[in-house]
């Protein structure tokens, strides 16, 4: 793949539920190999970017490239193959509450390849491993875990297919501190390990100074800014100056 | 290449040589998931059976991820046992990426322990008796709830969540109308088809009203409709009360101070309760007309004889059996119904296994009670 094609390239989006517009003329690229963290008030539709993005939501205008590719003007082989560069971590991991969490993370080895089962074991293994479960872990079911644990399983499950592009939904909500501190270790971490593109949804600041290169503020269905932490905090707008130098805002992170 | 080399492998993605008593493997292109199966294969050919070491190099190596590092370790693995293992040509990346892999690594269980068939019969027949034994322990428990819930509730009207019961009432009953109404005239007419069809052996045709009046009324029409009402409602109550449970709301409105039997069970309790006797007489109807319709189309009996011969024919009796037991069948079918909803826990799974069991269990209860009511009902002369 080369490098010089962003990760993710939006231009002019606009998306709608009936007659409410979530995004208009939304643009936004991301880099290869950043974490870009996304904010925005609840209801301004960071959630919905994300999944208009991975294509579980349709765009009214504009387009989405993945990868230099149009998911629009893939056929549907070229569409399935290209899910294989992306993996999604959901709010609430949605693993498949059936299967064990190694199962869950061999369920997309499954479907796009023929391997055999020690192998894949073996794979599921390094994958939970990676994630920080312990090892015992794999062979539980999702109801038997703390929701901590079922994010880090989500999160074995969309590193699978190793893929380029790692959609986090909210990755640390519900955890506590020090789970999510762990959980923004894990994510540099993989990123620095596998070269991934990680593009974050959240409300946690102390993930978004730590481990963001950049953050898109997302306001009246645009990107305000799309910058590193410096430039954004700088930035004369009320809300950006609510949420960075608020009261929660200092105390995450320091005023500098 | 000098004679005494021997290549234990070459393929496309590793060449293995024996040279000059060292084992000199070369990895090639990309070691990713892609052609993770047939890396994997060219593994598990070698068989390398020398006490020797063996170098390992990674200078071709175009791309590596995550499954290639689990197949490197597998490669390492099978020449530690011989002696030296050097792997060399790997950038820092990879050999980060590869001492995450390895790191304390041990094959971890992935899916839960089988037992030998024999063995899970038998602990399955085990598991499946205590399990009967005490789901059966804890409905008597929960209907003794409802029963004392209720008539709290019926000492103190106001109590009872209007509300919630005429809503359960449109959707259990006034919605059930359509589907109750046409099984029940197809029932009603297939009956008279075929007793016809066997009383014309005795020259005995009209005799079916008095089948029809007395099987129907007393039996057929109301059991049919407390099948399709068990099917309809009964899962409809768990599937609605089991993802109430699944997302905590009823564990939300416990600490709000609010009875889930009050608020769930209650409402669809006397919903049913008072609806199905009006289904049932529905039904009744419905089946008879049907009935009547055949008998007129097969046999040439006008509705206004077979309505004058079915007078003398049956009795009010037969027709007050059948509509008596609509209510216990009620009963019945909202109580379990409700139960399994409340039983649901964990995962989508459990909601569907509740579901099936909440039908399967008010059918199977409803039919135990219809055979309860005709021993009875005969017993005591009516």
């Amino acid at each position: 793949m080369s490098v010089n094609i962003p990760a993710i390239q939006v231009s002019g989006l606009k998306t709608s539920f009936g007659a409410h517009v979530i995004h208009q003329d939304l643009d936004m690229d991301v880099k290869r190999g950043e974490i870009i963290g996304v904010v925005g008030g609840s209801g301004t539709g960071k959630t919905v970017l994300l999944r208009t993005i991975v294509g579980l939501n349709p765009a009214r205008e504009g387009t989405i490239r993945i990868n230099g590719k149009d998911p629009n003007t893939q056929d549907l082989r070229e569409a399935r193959d290209s899910r294989q560069e992306w993996g999604v971590l959901f709010q609430d991991g949605a693993l498949f509450s059936s299967l064990t969490v190694a199962q869950n993370v061999q369920v997309p080895l499954r479907e796009f390849y023929d391997l055999r089962q020690g192998l894949m074991d073996d794979i599921a293994t390094c994958k939970i491993r990676l994630s920080g479960l312990p090892l015992d872990s794999g062979v539980k079911y999702p109801s038997e875990l703390s929701g901590g644990m079922r994010k880090r399983a989500s999160l074995a499950r969309a590193l699978a297919l190793d893929p380029d592009i790692l959609f986090l939904d909210e990755p640390t909500a519900g955890l506590d501190p020090i789970t999510a501190a762990a959980f923004d270790n894990l994510i540099l971490e993989l990123r620095d390990a596998l070269g991934l593109t990680v593009f974050l949804v959240t409300h946690d600041l102390d993930t978004l100074t730590k481990i963001c290169d950049r953050i898109a503020v997302l306001a009246d269905g645009k990107i305000l800014i799309n910058a590193p932490l410096q430039e954004v905090r700088a930035m004369d707008h009320p809300w950006i100056q609510e949420y960075f130098n608020g009261e929660r805002g200092r105390g995450a992170g320091g005023s500098q | 290449m000098t004679s005494q080399d021997s290549s234990l492998i070459t393929s496309k993605w590793l060449t293995v040589k024996e040279d000059r008593g060292q084992y000199r493997a070369v990895a090639l292109g990309k070691w990713t998931i892609n052609n993770a199966a047939e890396i994997d294969q060219s593994i598990r050919q070698l068989k390398p059976s020398s006490k020797q070491s063996t170098i390992i190099d990674f200078s071709d190596l175009d791309r590596m991820d995550t499954t290639g590092a689990v197949l490197i370790r597998q490669l390492t693995n099978s020449f530690t046992s011989l002696g030296m293992v050097q792997r060399q040509g790997l950038t820092d990346l990879q050999e980060g990426l590869l001492s995450k892999v390895e790191n304390g690594f041990e094959r971890a269980k992935c899916a839960p322990d089988e037992e030998h068939w024999f063995l899970k019969l038998v602990i399955d027949l085990g598991k499946h008796t205590e399990k009967v034994v005490e789901d059966f322990g804890r409905l008597l428990g929960f209907v003794g709830l409802v029963l004392i819930r209720s008539f709290k509730a019926l000492l103190n009207p106001k109590t009872i969540r209007m509300t919630a019961l005429v809503k359960q009432a449109e959707l259990a009953g006034l919605n059930a109308l359509g589907i109750v109404g046409l099984i029940s005239f197809l029932i009603g007419a297939v009956m008279v088809n075929q007793g016809a069809i066997q009383l014309a052996k005795f020259n005995a045709e009209i005799y079916v009203v008095d089948m029809l009046g007395v099987g129907y009324l007393r039996e057929m029409g109301v059991l049919i409709m407390a099948i399709i009402v068990a099917g309809r409602s009964g899962s409809s109550f768990t599937a609605q009360i089991g993802s109430m449970k699944l997302r905590e709301e009823v564990d939300a409105m416990t600490t709000m101070g609010m009875n889930p039997i009050d608020v769930l069970v209650l409402p669809r309790l006397f919903a049913l309760v008072l609806t199905m006797p009006l289904l049932a007489v529905f039904a009744d109807i419905v089946g008879i007309f049907g009935g009547m319709m055949m008998a007129w189309v097969q046999l040439g009996i006008v509705p206004s004889n077979f309505i004058n011969y079915m007078q003398t024919a049956v009795s009010f009796e037969h027709y007050l059996v059948g509509i008596l037991k609509a209510p216990a069948f009620a009963a019945v079918i909202a109580i379990s119904g409700c139960y399994q909803g409340l039983r649901v826990h964990g995962s989508a799974d459990s909601l569907g296994l509740c579901t099936t069991k909440s039908v399967v269990q008010s059918i199977f209860q409803v039919i135990i009670l219809d055979a309860f009511f005709a021993v009875f009902f005969t017993a005591i002369g009516l």
